[in-house]
């Protein structure tokens, strides 16, 4: 018995209709046209907002990490969610210059970053590894980048870089000694130390305890809050949500969706999700579930019941009143594919 | 900004225990050289002394120091990723190599030219070896910025600089070059050796010696200039892997 109707009328796609001034992702055709017929479009202009990304591909030998990606960042703090594996530090290294795009444009602050050293006088990296030289003290490694920016006066900047990570304590201690956390707030005050307007994080809260990454956020939020341009990247759903005003949502090196955050959130609740229960009589309970309009569809599969619902709260509310006035006992119900790969893949399709 | 870089970077060749291990490797020709002064071997004590500097640390110890220092100098970085806080900072990159060799070749100097000041003036210091002792320290300090400024180049072209360079150590300059005459000017073993030989006051490595003083002191010159400049090219162009 199965019944598996048309998914109901979707919300509106972010792709297509940002909420924000964010995403240039709508003004490229989703199939490239033959050159001759429609040129592309023309690439924006640079110097609009600090971070654009105009077309851009990256392939590494014959595996695409990143595929015709258009976006643009501006100031605030703007959070590049994927699971691991999407792209997010192949578009990161491309907008910090350290990879080239194989195709298309990538500027920032106006020119491609890519053998232009110059643009790191208004940029600060933090990369994922915590590639600190674990033989120079935390005050030594912040000064070593200031004196890199060619600062008037690196110890002081280092001071004032140290203070703002909240690391003065530690600051003269070998980073060997450091926690993860520490680790990551030393990196942050090293690309603090010439106050950059633009701030690039790739995966800032890993492997940080839960009381590291709150500090961590409200440093992140108090230097936006400056008018940085702020752009991390993360797989925690929780994390964006809670520190990005906008978002960039990647999934197989693909720009899944941007703007809004409270829109992405409600498409990846709004989706369709798929339960599967285990009772005292799957049939009756299916039978009453596919008469209410609580689910999409309902399959016998293997000797379970797979559901399938868009209203998950109307669901969750129904199934037990459902199964009790049909006489079945619920044993278990249970999410078949909640991991944000799925979510994610639910949102490239769209 | 040459010597912060720099200054960072001796600090760490020095920092770990492949220093250590280095400076145990340049005791190895002094050992020889104090056993050759304890046996007190019979012969000319000056053609004795070229005899062991020649293959000791011209074809040994000067290309094997070079080797490790010139690619841990940069190379290390590269692997390990540390190198991202170099290079996302607004220097030019020729400037960052020049650093890296200022930072190595001394250490690779002082090492392998330490080394061979007191090797030879251990075995004919006072018998009319101190000389030839001292052309030979004057050689090794020009073989080490020129195996260095190789080895940096090579550490940025390749992550198996320490392998291709090991082969081209023992394959070339240990044996292709010396064997034909047209290779000779395309080996640092020979540039050194007559170097040497030009500023030897008692003509003992003359023999030795297969290239003209200008030939070898042009030949350095154009391997250094195309080294640092294949090095620098590399390094505009270096792609820091991504992480995922």
């Amino acid at each position: 018995m199965t019944g598996t109707p048309e998914p109901p009328a979707t919300p509106q796609p972010t792709a297509s209709e940002p909420p924000s001034q964010l995403t240039s992702a709508s003004q490229a055709p989703a199939v490239p046209l033959p050159a001759p017929l429609q040129p592309p479009p023309p690439p924006p202009d640079p110097g609009r907002s600090p971070i654009v990304l105009h077309r851009a591909s990256r392939w590494f030998g014959n595996v695409v990490a990143c595929n015709d990606v258009s976006f643009e960042v501006g100031p605030g703090v703007t959070g590049l969610l994927g699971p691991n594996g999407a792209g997010k530090s192949t578009i990161l290294g491309m907008i910090a210059g350290l990879l080239p795009p194989s195709a298309g444009m990538v500027t920032l602050l106006g020119e491609p970053a890519w053998r232009h050293p110059d643009v790191y006088r208004r940029v600060g990296l933090v990369p994922e590894r915590e590639s600190v030289p674990g033989w120079l003290t935390g005050r030594a490694f912040v000064r070593y980048a200031a004196r890199l920016q060619g600062l008037a006066d690196p110890d002081g900047a280092a001071t004032v870089a140290i203070a703002t990570v909240d690391l003065t304590d530690a600051a003269d201690r070998r980073t060997a000694t450091y926690s993860k956390g520490m680790k990551q707030r030393i990196l942050l005050a090293a690309a603090l130390v010439h106050d950059p307007p633009v701030l690039l994080l790739d995966e800032p809260f890993n492997g940080l305890d839960p009381r590291q990454r709150l500090h961590m956020m409200a440093l992140l939020r108090r230097l936006a809050d400056t008018g940085r341009t702020i752009l991390f990247s993360s797989h925690i759903l929780e994390e964006v949500e809670r520190l990005a005003g906008r978002v960039l949502v990647i999934h197989a090196g693909r720009l899944a969706a941007s703007g809004d955050f409270r829109a992405i959130r409600r498409l990846m609740t709004d989706r369709p999700h798929t339960y599967t229960i285990h009772s005292s009589n799957d049939r009756v309970l299916a039978a009453a579930l596919i008469a209410g309009d609580a689910v999409m569809g309902a399959a016998l599969e293997d000797g379970r019941l797979e559901v399938r619902t868009a209203d998950l709260t109307g669901f969750g509310h129904r199934l037990p009143r459902l199964a009790r006035e049909s006489g079945v006992s619920l044993f278990e119900v249970r999410p078949t594919d909640e991991s944000l790969e799925s979510v994610f893949a639910y949102l490239v399709q769209r | 900004m040459i010597q912060t870089i720099a200054g960072v970077t001796v600090r760490s060749l020095l920092a770990r225990r492949r220093a250590l291990l280095m400076l145990l490797l340049a005791g190895v020709p002094v050992l020889i050289g104090l056993l050759a002064r304890v046996r007190g071997q019979p012969g000319d004590a000056v053609e004795r002394t070229a005899g062991a500097l020649d293959p000791l640390i011209i074809a040994t110890l000067l290309p094997l120091l070079a080797l490790v220092f010139g690619t841990a100098a940069l190379g290390a970085e590269l692997e390990d990723g540390s190198a991202i806080h170099l290079l996302t900072k607004p220097i030019a990159r020729w400037r960052i190599l020049t650093a890296k060799i200022l930072a190595a070749a001394p250490v690779v100097g002082a090492l392998a030219g330490g080394a061979t000041l007191l090797t030879g003036l251990l075995i004919g210091g006072e018998r009319g070896g101190a000389g030839v002792t001292l052309a030979f320290t004057a050689g090794v300090l020009v073989g080490s910025v020129l195996y260095v400024t190789i080895f940096v180049a090579l550490s940025v072209l390749t992550s198996r600089a320490l392998i291709i360079g090991l082969i081209y150590v023992a394959i070339w300059e240990g044996m292709l070059a010396g064997l034909f005459e047209g290779t000779h000017v395309l080996s640092i073993r020979q540039y050194v050796i007559s170097i040497v030989a030009a500023l030897d006051p008692t003509g003992v490595v003359s023999s030795s010696a297969t290239l003209a003083p200008t030939t070898a002191v042009l030949g350095s010159a154009v391997v250094f200039v195309a080294a640092f400049l294949v090095g620098v090219r590399a390094l505009e162009r270096h792609q820091l892997s991504a992480g995922d």
